[in-house]
């Protein structure tokens, strides 16, 4: 067709460009899931660890929405930690990558050396789908491999797979979409990242909102998880029952976004976005005539982001305040270990400032038997060890965690109040 | 002869902004035209609607024949660009850009390439990143002429140039000319247009402010001269069609509209002429008679009434 003259030479540009970007995306993010998989097959050679892990990460609000517990199985486990952030990942590539060889190619005026040769009016923005539709699914068969090579199961493995590339699919639609609303290449990433956040939040509340089924290993999400493309992704249920079906989804709204961008492409202007630019100031305001005040300028739009997101982020976690006051069991021990105290709510408010930087856990912690943790997930993990270590390095008999007195002290909980304080480390245990 | 390029009252508004506002332009088969206009003036706006990247918002326009939104990617066979502003792939080399581009258009004649390469002293090696303005506009110039095409889009296509380079250009320009070839030049680089173009249209406000050969346009404006005589002057500034008068002794200076100059040598013959230089308007005097309408009208009027 017309229009598309020129779309396989298109193409072939692309990959050149991007000949060592996209591999390394690619590998780096089936490569983590590859790592963070092998170390939980690890940690969780005990089974009720697993178990046990799993109904706090189902039972807690805060964990739901990161990722959804889909029973217990190391497969599972690895998506409630790995899932929400590969997605991320994946739709970020995709939308950088559809936006750098459409809108950045227009707006350095590369693509109009392009538009004068015989190329057709949607083989750029056809070359680009291609080449980022190819890496997602490229990183979605690395990522099945990635677990299959970790001895988890195979169908699970790829639709885990499926359910990342899906995601960095639907956002190479929204990020095409994108590029041809607005004239600049910030303004495409930027509005195409904001439909991510939303969707982040969509699904987040989905989870949050969900409840657990009675064995407590099973998150079933309310309906706004429905409304988000990371939550399809996630509906998919690697490990837990495979669900293809919400691929559906996926590949309705990625051809809509794809068929309106196209619609757009054809009808609009070289260089020019839909929506309309505003006109600037003729003058620089007084605030701006300093090197302070350029710099505050440079930097207003990121600051105003990143305020109002964590504005939205507490909000969410603030939210969750009345909840967390009645948490039992699991939940609420999970909560006084991140958050290191025993006052409910205290520990809630703190546990977020722990888990933005999960799963690095700070050195500067002390058991109460004095012991230093080794590498920083040594914390998290003692308690499995030590009882594996208990029969010869076999799993040791899968009896439940008992409350008291706690036989795994170095990591029931830290020892000290949050910030822990080096002088704790002797600190008697309750 | 027929017309390879012909926009009749085009028309092109972004937003509330008027481009082109019923702008006429014709390029014949065979001839160097040049597209002349200050910044701002639409030359590129007309160029990206004759490529097809701009839709017209109203007018006529046929490219060799055809429409250029509607059959771009079968004009565009038949058609080479350079635009102005020229941004290459930091990563790949001159010479990967040269080929793209050439295969983009369908091939390339490496002969040719190989030719202009060594004429226009280009490193085909080298990446573009590494490239100056000039050396990345010498890589759009070679991508472009190393494609024997009939129509030669070339938008200010010299920005960055050396006089060196200007001139090697100036060589490709007329030898493309001579195969039969048409191209549209726009520029504001006057001693180029008027060294290569056969006909020029100059361009204001989205308008095509006047249009022909330079002897057509001479005619509409005016002649300068210097003339010395045993008498003195008198009463030439209230002749028709003299302007700018300014006595210096025995010398006087002025300029005439071409179509009084009879009329005003008679007068000056009777004054028993001394020496007489006369001098054909250049293209800046034209060019400032379309442009510099409030900076010369302000002068001018200052003048004439120092002289009265």
């Amino acid at each position: 067709m017309n229009g598309f003259t020129g779309t396989a030479r298109m193409t072939r540009l692309a990959l050149r460009r991007d000949r060592v970007s996209l591999p390394v995306w690619v590998l780096g993010l089936a490569g983590f899931l590859a790592a963070t998989t092998a170390l939980w097959v690890d940690q969780y050679r005990n089974f009720t660890d697993l178990i046990q892990d799993t109904q706090v990460a189902a039972a807690n609000t805060g964990i739901r929405m990161l990722g959804v517990a889909s029973g217990a199985s190391v497969g599972a486990y690895a998506m409630v930690r790995d899932y929400l952030l590969l997605a991320v990942l994946a739709a970020l590539m995709s939308t950088f990558a559809v936006v750098r060889h459409t809108r950045q190619s227009e707006e350095t005026g590369r693509a109009e050396l392009i538009g004068a040769a015989v190329v057709g009016r949607y083989a750029g923005l056809a070359a680009a789908l291609i080449v980022s539709v190819l890496a997602d699914v490229v990183l979605g068969v690395l990522a099945g491999l990635a677990m299959t090579a970790t001895g988890q199961p195979a169908v699970g493995s790829f639709t885990a797979g499926a359910a990342i590339a899906a995601v960095g699919i639907v956002f190479a639609g929204v990020a095409a979409l994108t590029t041809q609303l607005t004239s600049s290449t910030r303004g495409a990433s930027g509005l195409a990242a904001a439909v991510l956040g939303v969707s982040f939040l969509t699904s987040g509340i989905g989870n949050m909102a969900g409840h657990t089924d009675p064995s407590g290993l099973w998150v079933e999400s309310a309906w706004p998880a429905w409304l988000s493309p990371i939550g399809w992704g996630e509906q998919m249920r690697p490990f837990g029952g495979d669900n293809w079906w919400p691929l559906v989804l996926v590949v309705a709204l990625f051809l809509a976004c794809v068929g309106a961008a196209a619609l757009l492409a054809s009808r609009r202007d070289f260089g020019q976005g839909l929506l309309p630019q505003r006109a600037g100031h003729a003058y620089a305001g007084r605030a701006l005539r300093s090197p302070l005040g350029l710099a505050f300028r440079l930097q207003r739009g990121a600051l105003l982001g990143w305020a109002v997101g964590m504005l939205g982020f507490g909000a969410v976690m603030g939210g969750l305040v009345g909840q967390v006051r009645d948490a039992t069991g699991a939940t609420r021990e999970w909560y006084v270990r991140m958050g290191g105290s025993d006052r409910i709510l205290d520990a809630f408010r703190a546990s977020p400032c722990r888990w933005r930087a999960w799963p690095r856990r700070s050195t500067s912690y002390r058991c109460c038997c004095g012991c230093a943790p080794r590498r920083p997930t040594d914390l998290w993990n003692r308690s499995s060890r030590q009882r594996s270590a208990g029969s010869g390095g076999r799993p040791a008999t899968p009896s439940p965690r008992s409350r008291a007195p706690p036989p795994w002290c170095c990591s029931s909980r830290p020892a000290g109040d949050w910030p822990p304080a080096r002088s704790s480390a002797t600190r008697p245990d309750r | 002869m027929t017309a390879a390029i012909s926009a009749s009252e085009l028309v092109k508004n972004f937003g509330a902004t008027r481009a082109l506002d019923h702008l006429d332009l014709t390029v014949s088969v065979g001839e160097v035209h040049g597209f002349l206009g200050p910044n701002g003036a639409g030359k590129t706006t007309t160029i990206r609607v004759l490529l097809g990247l701009l839709r017209r918002d109203g007018g006529q326009v046929s490219l060799l024949g055809g429409d250029p939104w509607r059959d771009a990617v079968t004009l565009h066979r038949r058609l080479a660009y350079v635009p102005g502003e020229v941004n290459l792939w930091p990563n790949l080399t001159g010479g990967e850009v040269i080929d793209l581009l050439g295969s983009l258009r369908g091939g390339l004649d490496n002969t040719l390439r190989a030719d202009l390469l060594d004429r226009f002293a280009l490193d085909p090696t080298k990446r573009c990143r590494a490239y100056s303005k000039g050396n990345r506009q010498k890589v759009a110039l070679v991508a472009a002429f190393a494609s024997d095409v009939e129509l030669y889009l070339l938008d200010e296509p010299t920005s960055g140039l050396d006089p060196l380079m200007e001139t090697v250009f100036q060589d490709v320009v007329r030898e493309r000319r001579e195969a039969g070839r048409t191209v549209l030049l726009s520029s504001h680089i006057l001693s180029e247009v008027e060294a290569l173009c056969d006909r020029v249209t100059i361009v204001r406000a989205g308008r095509a402010a006047e249009s022909g050969t330079f002897d057509q346009l001479r005619h509409l404006t005016r002649t300068s001269v210097v003339v010395e005589t045993s008498r003195p002057v008198d009463g030439l500034a209230g002749l028709p069609g003299v302007h700018d008068v300014v006595l210096d002794g025995p010398r006087t200076r002025f300029s005439v509209d071409q179509a009084e100059l009879n009329r005003v040598l008679e007068r000056l013959v009777a004054l028993d002429v001394r020496s007489l230089v006369s001098s054909p308007p250049t293209l800046e005097e034209l060019f400032l008679r379309h442009y510099g309408d409030d900076i010369a009208a302000g002068r001018t009027s200052a003048e004439l009434a120092g002289v009265r």
